[in-house]
């Protein structure tokens, strides 16, 4: 079995950038490292698979770990997000509470 | 191989945004949308790997043709791992605003159970335990790593802490 790790490498990469939109560009570093895990991992399965030093079942319930560590991934990814936006959200509001009281010269927010 | 479905929260802006407007009429109280830093949480991991680690590293040094390898002489231990999770999850469940983490514990009970179907269908060689334990470890390390952004929210190091290879 051939394993091209480059065109692999770029499709995800191509595919994790189009789910990701916007935000690819700041998880780019954290997403590329860990797909190259990701392969590699795959890489061994298919190997051990077609030495058959594991069986169909144990190869099937190692690519199913897998998709569950990736399901790991992005949910921190998605909890990460939430903590950024929630920290510009009240840097936001802590800058219009000040610019307010400061207007009105009296602590009103 | 099944697909992963999580809320789409990328292509969610106007979510932020709404809860913007909502805080700035409620009198500009601070917005939550993470629950905080739960020291247990990281204890509760920490156990677990250890538990879990004991178990693999053992696993992965008995032959798998050897009559110790059997499930039915790690069944217990299995069991404390279940149990240990059970707790974790019930935990993480009952916080508010804590779904993503509550998620990556439930991700984590489905791995076990893989690697226990797996081990009472047959001993598995060294090899198969090696990548078990290698994906077990990055879900722990998942739920670690969302937990310290809870601790030290600094927007720009987010997604970078602990991304070096």
């Amino acid at each position: 079995m051939k394993f091209d790790k480059k065109a692999m490498r770029a499709n995800m990469r191509t595919a994790t950038r189009t789910a990701l939109g916007e935000q690819w560009s700041e998880v780019r570093e954290y997403f590329e490292a860990e797909n190259r895990k990701l392969i590699e991992t795959l890489k061994m399965i298919a190997l051990l698979h077609t030495s058959g030093k594991i069986d169909d079942l144990t190869a099937k319930s190692l690519l199913e770990g897998q998709v569950l560590v990736r399901e790991s991934l992005l949910l921190a990814v998605e909890g990460m997000t939430l903590i950024m936006v929630e920290t510009t959200l009240n840097a936001a509001l802590d800058s219009i509470r000040k610019a307010v009281n400061t207007a009105l010269k009296f602590p009103l927010l | 191989m099944q697909s992963i479905t999580l809320m789409g929260w990328h292509k969610r802006w106007h979510i932020p945004l709404f809860i913007l407007c909502f805080s700035l009429l409620g009198g500009c109280t601070s917005v939550t949308l993470m629950s905080s830093y739960d020291e247990k949480t990281e204890q509760r991991v920490d156990q677990f790997s250890k538990s879990m680690n004991q178990l693999l590293v053992q696993l992965e040094d008995i032959d798998a043709t050897a009559p110790q390898c059997a499930y039915a002489q790690h069944a217990s231990t299995y069991q404390d791992l279940k149990v240990q999770l059970r707790i974790m999850h019930m935990h993480e469940q009952a916080k508010a605003n804590n779904t993503p983490t509550h998620k990556q514990v439930a991700s984590l009970q489905k791995r076990l159970q893989l690697l226990i179907d797996d081990h009472k269908r047959i001993c598995q060689p060294a090899v198969a335990i090696n990548i078990a334990q290698r994906q077990i470890n990055s879900m722990l390390g998942n739920i670690l790593k969302l937990e310290h952004n809870k601790r030290g929210a600094k927007p720009n190091n987010l997604f970078f802490a602990g991304a070096k290879p």
